[in-house]
């Protein structure tokens, strides 16, 4: 009984302190801005902005710099004057996670560093949605010869014709251990010219350790080791 | 045998101070006694609702809203269904907002709230909402915004999977245990993020994830296969067709009904009986039963939607997410938490009384009239019976691909097949390989308020 006593005389105290001074009451949520330079957060179920926005740079960047490099080879004769367009149709995901509202902002990013890189034009969004709604076709389904000339000519029809078709995808593996698994991400353009059916491809790779405990990341990833069971 | 009688605590200088704890702790608790539940306060509105009539529902619960500000949060929800259906979008979109963004807030833990909780009952507490309506309330916010400019809809519908996701890992307890694994998954936001994705012609990546997550977690929404099929191998739509969606809410959802615990309150009985007999001072016996809510889903007239397009049958609305089933599945996952409470409640107020008497003269009468008051205290508790009450039994969708143009679609409330209430007619402009929306909501034989057809985006 002097147990109950006790708890009685705890939990009564306790309510009259807690009434008395007003402590436990609900705490507020905060944010902060992120400064330029200050690292992105690391997602630690999926991936984040810390694996897709250097994913996206590199990819876009290598591809990029690689086709500018073959235009400056190439005659003058044969290519038009002017920026060359491209018609980014948009970003597949075949990873083992859900993108949610990461796949339009993966989009707008790569729409982006196509901007900025000068050489190149992206054709806007809402015209490449247009041009599949009206020609009733599926992304995937583009690189079928006959699709390619019925989009093409769609787009030409709304006066947005392109010189090269973009296409990005999200891969992803998994390499399971114990508790811990490790995933990588592989971000894959592909550019093909619809004018003469050249092909090129550019792939990026971020790899992230999954853990339940901090010791986690120390026991995979062991400098001190070259393996791990 | 008895125990050693403590008396090392001066008694004389402390009573006054220990009958004032006693005042103010019963003080409150009996003045609730008596007074009308939530189920009796928002009864009119609900009836109103249900004939259809969702002005006056509005108004009514406008009222309440002022009055009784306790049950503010829960009174915001149905006053956002009654706006949605009376064709103010805007309101209710907004109305929900914020009640999804004070529902996150009050979901954090208020010691002193849960501390005051113990001394009366949960009533006392701020409602955040049980599980189920907390993902409701995104399905709602999907909707209102689909309804209107749609901007929004998007974004909702990833949230209600969201959110499932949050509450399922929140319930695991220290030991590991988690009741809410057993939740069974709300598929409505998959299938409008699939049905958003779709439009764009562009996702069909995207449509398949979200179809396949819908067929897995409904597996009985039979259109599920179909549209998977669509999403890995087929187009929005065919060529100068556009696609008709309706949404319907049918039937009255679940409630909470006030149940007495007859066997824990007996037991709970047998046991103060025998820690009376072995203590120094007796417990208060529980005569009170123990009370506690129970989710209970409701016996309705209408199982689905029966649509016709330009006087053509053309299929019935099919169960997306039956939120009767859903409210009364989770309940039952957590039911052992709510009576946990209910019985550590008993007990605190059994030890407040008992710790209170053994201060004091242990002069029999006195120890009577703690008793007394200790029953009193515990038979004024009651059980928390908010909850959303304007919920729909079941939320049904039907898909139609229709040819661009202006089209008359009625919509007609049905029970095993049969018609059970009059045509709704409402025109509906089909544009060329775009989706339009339609949304109507049959708690009865009768439409409760408009039938809402989506802007064009």
């Amino acid at each position: 009984m002097n147990r109950i006593v006790q708890h009685g005389l705890v939990f009564a105290s306790l309510v009259l302190l807690l009434l008395t001074t007003g402590t436990g009451c609900r705490g507020h949520q905060y944010g902060h801005v992120l400064r330029g330079d200050q690292p992105d957060m690391v997602g630690s179920h999926e991936a984040g902005a810390e694996t897709f926005n250097p994913l996206i740079q590199d990819a876009i960047a290598q591809l990029l710099g690689r086709q500018m490099q073959v235009m400056q080879q190439v005659s003058t004769a044969t290519i038009p004057p002017g920026p060359q367009r491209i018609c980014f149709v948009g970003v597949e995901n075949k990873s083992a996670e859900e993108l949610g509202d990461f796949k339009e902002q993966i989009y707008q990013e790569i729409d982006t560093q196509i901007v900025q890189c000068g050489t190149f034009q992206p054709v806007s969004r809402r015209f490449v949605e247009a041009g599949l709604r009206e020609a009733r076709l599926r992304p995937d389904s583009l690189f079928i010869p006959d699709n390619m000339r019925l989009f093409t000519g769609v787009m030409e029809q709304m006066g947005q014709p392109f010189d090269f078709l973009l296409y990005a995808t999200i891969t992803s593996g998994t390499t399971q251990n114990n508790d811990s698994y490790q995933r990588d991400y592989l971000l894959t353009m592909e550019l093909v010219n619809v004018h003469n059916g050249q092909y090129d491809k550019q792939a990026a790779k971020v790899r992230k350790g999954y853990h339940h405990s901090k010791l986690g990341a120390f026991k995979n990833y062991n400098p001190f080791t070259s393996s791990n069971n | 045998m008895h125990s050693p009688r403590g008396t090392a605590l001066p008694r004389r200088s402390n009573t006054p101070r220990l009958w004032l704890v006693m005042l103010a702790v019963i003080l409150p608790a009996l003045s609730n006694a008596g007074c009308a539940s939530h189920a009796d306060r928002v009864r009119l509105a609900r009836e109103n609702f249900y004939a259809g009539d969702v002005v006056a529902c509005a108004e009514q619960l406008e009222q309440q809203l002022s009055d009784f500000r306790h049950d503010r949060d829960v009174l915001e929800l149905d006053l956002a269904v009654a706006q949605l259906f009376a064709g103010q979008l805007q309101q209710s979109e907004q109305r929900l907002r914020e009640a999804r963004d004070r529902s996150e807030y009050l979901e954090r833990q208020n010691l002193a709230e849960s501390a005051l909780s113990f001394l009366s009952d949960d009533n006392y507490r701020a409602y955040a909402g049980e599980d189920y309506e907390k993902v409701m309330l995104r399905v709602l916010l999907a909707l209102a915004s689909l309804m209107g400019d749609g901007q929004d809809a998007e974004a909702y519908s990833l949230q209600i999977t969201e959110k499932q996701q949050q509450i399922i890992e929140s319930g695991t307890s220290p030991e590991g245990a988690n009741p809410k694994l057993a939740y069974q998954r709300v598929a409505f936001g998959a299938y409008l993020h699939g049905v958003l994705r779709e439009a764009t012609h562009r996702n069909y990546d995207d449509v398949e994830r979200s179809f396949a997550q819908v067929v897995s977690w409904q597996p009985d929404y039979v259109p599920g296969g179909w549209d998977l099929i669509r999403a890995r191998q087929g187009v929005h739509s065919a060529r100068g067709d556009g696609v008709l969606y309706v949404f319907t809410f049918v039937g009255r959802g679940p409630y909470k009904r006030e149940v007495s615990e007859v066997p824990t309150s007996q037991a709970m009985l047998i046991a103060d009986r025998i820690i009376s007999m072995q203590a120094d001072h007796s417990l208060p016996p529980t005569l009170a039963p123990i009370k506690v809510a129970q989710v209970v889903v409701s016996e309705n007239d209408v199982d689905q939607v029966h649509v016709a397009v330009d006087g053509q049958p053309a299929g019935a609305t099919v169960t997306i997410t039956d939120v009767g089933q859903l409210a009364v599945r989770q309940y039952e996952a957590i039911y052992p938490q709510v009576m946990a409470r209910a019985v550590a409640r008993r007990a605190l107020k059994k030890a407040a009384v008992y710790s209170t008497k053994s201060q004091l003269d242990t002069n029999p009468w006195v120890g009577l009239a703690f008793d007394a008051a200790g029953v009193m205290w515990e038979a004024t508790e009651s059980a928390d019976t908010r909850c959303w009450a304007l919920l729909p039994d079941r939320i049904q969708v039907l898909r139609l691909e229709l040819p661009a143009g202006e089209h008359r679609v009625t919509l007609r409330p049905a029970r095993l097949r049969y018609a059970v209430g009059p045509e709704v007619p409402v025109a509906v402009p089909i544009e060329d390989g775009r989706n339009t929306y339609v949304l109507a909501c049959f708690p009865g034989p009768h439409a409760a308020g408009h039938v809402l057809v989506s802007h064009s985006p």
